[in-house]
């Protein structure tokens, strides 16, 4: 473990220098959230409403918030872009030849470069939240410990999915677009709008999907915890991370197998 | 005693091919072609401990894909290769600690790191105590002499200094055999001797197996005692320095300066490169010419000066790759 802690020193020490590049790629979080704030305002001054599909308008207001959160660690660079660069430019060559395993590696590098943006990220989305909306009546202090044990095997969940977005570069000459297409999907079925907010008959699928397991499930537990439904999304949180490990370690076994180092 | 023996190694990329232009590229969308590409073709070769080996060829030749092969980064698609009695495409994390690699042209520095950083940084990598690590740290340091850099940080390294640091790198867990991939590429002439002089200390001090591609003559012919020349992945020579030069030095390079003009034509065994008038260049085939009488044909009284010298190494060795062709 040493080495990954080493890594993980390494990296943070290297992102300690990109601290105001991280301030600054939260206003357009800020904005994100804006946007959502003013339109949820509508929707809710419009109907005059208080409580649309069980949220009331502060609750919905902080899931946004939060999962806006969450999907800013899942939007790091080292995960997207490090190993598709890595292949790309040969410079694999150096980092496979280590006595470690390259997605401990990456992993090790993704933590490195969180522990910065958790504090930034943090900081920021209570503060905007704050402003915005003011203080959630329905949160309870005596929770934060599972709820982040949950929000941790979230931002594991997303990690995971993005990484083998990433090895898929072993094959393709480019894998953003699909990086892409996951921000969308997460976009559309996370971030934007809760479970009960989409059609009964679509609701199951995405109850039980990674998506709910990486944003929504976890951020439910902020704006309103049930300590039955925590521990069925803990429960399909684990069986994604167990699942999404094993299709990682297949993947990068078959793509470093047919890797072509290029440039000689 | 064998540290790396190679037997029937092979290589062979599937690469795909594009019609030029737009449309080119778009058929290439629908209905992609590949060709087929042997790297390396069926390479035999052991490489004793301690031994300083220059492993040269043309570009595309096949040396980093082998060397590649040899450290566990690439699969070979034939033939096995046993590293410090590891095979590399079984055991590539056990590998990692008997051996360095240097490739010229890329970095494993961490650039916002110290020298001396880095240098913890890979050790810790290397499962290396704290206490081991200042040793060798020391230790590099004296050998390569970073003294005067350690604390700066990599970007602010010139390429020489950085060069040797990524050196130092490699050698951090005192690995048995160093694998160098072009390792004087763009260093200015004093650089590149200090940097020899230093793999020459190291080969001798740590007793390190060196494994060198290099494309600078120079590196070879001062660093190394045995040369295998590689082209289209197949091995075309493996010979000692010393028969290298001594079986294809039959030419000659003499230079002359005289005091009147001499009317000389390309003959059998003699070929004019230079003729200035007055100061002549030739290339004598000592087999079919003699040096006397090529000294007897231009009168000795008319000659001012001579200056009689070997094949330059770089062109024994472009001969050697020319012929591998044929």
């Amino acid at each position: 473990m040493r080495k990954y802690f080493s890594i993980y020193k390494a990296t943070l020490l290297e992102n300690l220098q990109y601290t105001k590049g991280i301030f600054l790629s939260f206003i357009g979080t800020g904005i994100h959230i804006f946007i959502f704030f003013a339109l949820w305002k509508y929707l809710y001054s419009s109907g005059d409403k208080e409580i649309i599909n069980g949220y009331t308008f502060v609750q919905m207001i902080w899931y946004v918030t939060f999962t806006e959160f969450l999907t800013h660690f899942s939007n790091s660079i080292i995960l997207r872009k490090q190993p598709s660069t890595d292949i790309s430019n040969g410079n694999i060559a150096y980092v496979i030849n280590k006595p470690y395993s390259y997605t401990g590696y990456i992993f090790s590098r993704f933590f490195g470069e969180s522990t910065i943006k958790l504090v930034v990220t943090l900081l920021c989305s209570l503060t905007l939240g704050i402003i915005l909306i003011g203080p959630l009546s329905t949160f309870s202090v005596k929770y934060l410990p599972l709820i982040i044990i949950t929000m941790f095997f979230g931002v594991i969940i997303s990690a995971l999915i993005r990484l083998i977005i990433s090895y898929l570069s072993f094959w393709v000459e480019n894998s953003e677009p699909f990086q892409w297409l996951f921000k969308t999907v997460f976009l559309i079925f996370g971030v934007t709008f809760p479970l009960e907010m989409f059609p009964v008959w679509l609701q199951p699928v995405i109850r039980y999907s990674p998506i709910y397991a990486a944003l929504s499930g976890p951020v439910k537990m902020i704006v309103d915890f049930n300590i039955s439904e925590y521990l069925l999304v803990v429960i399909s949180q684990l069986f994604y991370i167990v699942l999404l490990l094993a299709i990682l370690v297949f993947e990068y076994k078959k793509g470093v197998e047919k890797l072509n180092v290029n440039g000689g | 005693m064998n540290i790396i023996e190679i037997k029937h190694l092979s290589k062979t990329f599937k690469i795909k091919e594009k019609e030029k232009g737009f449309i080119g590229s778009l058929k290439s969308i629908f209905k992609p072609k590949y060709k087929i590409k042997k790297a390396v073709n069926n390479i035999n070769l052991t490489v004793e401990k301690g031994e300083i080996l220059a492993f040269i060829g043309p570009n595309g030749a096949g040396k980093s894909t082998t060397i590649k092969m040899l450290t566990g980064i690439l699969m070979p698609t034939k033939g096995e290769s046993l590293v410090a009695g590891i095979n590399p495409a079984r055991q590539r994390k056990k590998l990692a600690y008997k051996i360095g690699t240097v490739f010229g042209q890329k970095e494993q520095l961490w650039t916002h790191l110290t020298p001396y950083d880095n240098f913890k940084f890979f050790g810790a990598i290397y499962d290396l105590k704290n206490y081991e690590i200042d040793k060798r740290i020391k230790e590099l340091s004296d050998t390569l002499e970073l003294d005067d850099f350690i604390n700066t940080p990599v970007r602010n390294l010139s390429l020489g200094q950085r060069i040797r640091c990524e050196i130092a790198a490699s050698l951090i867990h005192n690995p048995n055999i160093l694998f160098l991939d072009e390792p004087t590429i763009g260093l200015d002439p004093v650089v590149k001797e200090n940097i020899r002089v230093l793999i020459k200390r190291m080969n001798k001090e740590f007793g390190t197996t060196i494994f060198l591609t290099s494309h600078d003559v120079g590196d070879i012919e001062k660093l190394c005692k045995r040369v295998v020349i590689i082209n289209d992945g197949k091995v075309v020579l493996d010979d000692s320095m010393e028969n290298l030069k001594y079986h294809y030095l039959n030419k000659k390079i003499v230079e002359v300066k005289m005091k009147e003009k001499v009317n000389l034509k390309d003959e059998e065994g003699i070929t004019i490169l230079k003729d200035k008038g007055y100061n002549l260049k030739l290339s004598i085939d000592i087999e079919k010419k003699n040096i006397t009488d090529v000294i007897k044909l231009l009168n000795p009284d008319n000659l001012i000066d001579i200056n009689i010298s070997n094949e330059p190494l770089e062109n024994i060795i472009s001969n050697i790759y020319k012929e591998s062709k044929k």
